[in-house]
């Protein structure tokens, strides 16, 4: 469990040091710049001085990981969460020692007047079967309820399932409901990012078709009952897979780093991170952070898709308690 | 290569006026031919960041002009707009002078009088060819 927290910290430290060469050029730290700065001296000695912060931070964590090795549990957590902690922390100061250098957005906005066909891939239909094919899943186990196993698996380790549920109603259907609301939430974000998203057609397809597999995975694959006809198995390798495939199409078609993205402007953006302009009509946009999108947090959509992603832990929590 | 549209948020002109006087710019020009369809009111308005009112304005005026008709969902159709439209008197007066009001603006600014020939000669080969 040491090595395994360990490599987790260095691949959190590789990606945390990585991360200012996938924002665009014109942003350092979530904070507009002109173009070239981070090449200047200032530029240059700001993202030294991130990554001493970030690389000081790790060591110091992985000494802690090290002395706190005979509780597996918590190595792996202080680990993870101590990483993405480091990181950040590293990334928010960075980002105040940029904000003097910020310079004002470019007022000029400028879009296509080409409209070509703007729809999830694969239209309605595809967009709305992952629910219909929760509900058939549902159905044949209420038909073939004799047939699911006494205790079947729920969570899955690295050497194969590690937590079991008894069968019940609650613990079967309150699943189907728990993944239901799951795949809602991809189907919703992969129409948003389609109608309601700012990013070119392309990069906004390439994200409704991740998120809409996704979608499509939540409704075959999960809750995985053995022995279902309509239950795909191997669900976490898939969604793995799925996601692995999804973050390389992403990275290939330029979400993010590709110059003369849209320009808002540094007093939107909480932290760097959060996103919030009432003026704005885009619901999704690109992150600053780098890699990956955000929410427009003064649009309610924004806080319903929060509210139905803190829904499912409690409704996984609801049916195997 | 599609036609682009471009504003200025910070321009004292409004931004649907300066919408409306692009496309209108590409639809003189041929850029925009009758029978493309023009992306739909939010998915411009997104693309600028501007309230989905702003282009749906600017929409409406292309649309009483008799150059597009407003598709629901689906975009705004350019229309073919070949037959003369009675020349609005007000129009045709204010021409002159709108044009004269424009060159001294932009003389004040300091544009050069060169400068102001060349894009002067440039419409009138246009509008020649």
């Amino acid at each position: 469990m040491l090595l395994f927290s360990l490599t987790h910290l260095l691949l959190i430290a590789l990606a945390g040091s990585l991360h200012p060469r996938w924002s665009r050029p014109d942003l350092l730290f979530a904070v507009t710049v002109p173009a070239g700065f981070r090449h200047t001296p200032p530029g240059r000695a700001l993202l030294r001085r991130y990554r001493v912060l970030g690389w000081a931070g790790t060591l110091l964590l992985a000494v802690a990981v090290i002395l706190s090795s005979n509780q597996p549990q918590t190595t792996f957590a202080l680990a993870v969460a101590g990483g993405a902690a480091v990181w950040l922390a590293a990334f928010l100061l960075s980002r105040r020692a940029t904000l003097p250098s910020a310079v004002a957005p470019d007022s000029l906005r400028t879009a296509s007047l080409a409209a070509p066909p703007d729809d999830v891939p694969g239209g309605i239909l595809a967009l709305l079967a992952p629910l219909l094919i929760l509900a058939a899943r549902a159905l044949e186990c209420a038909l073939r309820w004799d047939e699911i196993p006494a205790r079947f698996p729920i969570h899955w380790g690295l050497h194969g399932p590690d937590r079991w549920t008894a069968k019940t109603p609650q613990a079967v259907y309150g699943q189907f409901a728990a993944f239901a609301l799951l795949s809602a939430v991809m189907l919703f974000l992969a129409w948003a990012t389609v109608h309601r998203g700012r990013a070119g057609h392309r990069s906004r397809r390439i994200g409704a078709a991740g998120l809409m597999a996704l979608g499509w995975l939540f409704a075959l694959a999960f809750p995985p009952l053995e022995g279902m006809a309509l239950s795909l198995p191997y669900a976490p390798f898939l969604l793995l897979g799925v996601t692995a495939v999804w973050l390389v199409a992403m990275v290939r078609s330029g979400w993010g780093t590709a110059p003369g993205g849209h320009p808002t402007a540094n007093e939107h953006w909480r932290l760097g991170l959060f996103y919030w302009n009432p003026d704005d009509p885009a619901l999704i946009l690109e992150k600053r952070f780098g890699l990956g999108w955000t929410l427009n947090f003064a649009h309610p959509a924004s806080w319903a898709v929060l509210a139905a992603v803190a829904g499912v832990p409690l409704l996984l929590h609801f049916a195997v308690s | 290569m599609p036609p682009l549209l471009s504003i200025d948020l910070h321009a004292p002109l409004p931004a649907y006026r300066q919408i409306v006087d692009a496309i209108r710019t590409h639809l003189v020009n041929g850029a925009l031919q009758p029978g493309d369809l023009l992306p739909p009111v939010r998915r411009l308005a997104i693309d600028l960041g501007v309230h989905f009112n702003t282009v749906a304005d600017a929409y409406r005026i292309l649309a009483e002009e008799g150059w597009l008709d407003l598709k629901r969902r689906r975009g705004a159709l350019v229309l073919a707009r070949t037959a003369p439209r009675p020349i609005d008197p007000a129009v045709a007066a204010s021409f002159a002078r709108r044009l004269r009001e424009l060159v001294a603006e932009v003389r004040a600014a300091g544009v050069t009088r060169p400068r102001i020939l060349r894009e002067l000669r440039l419409i009138a080969k246009g509008l020649e060819s």
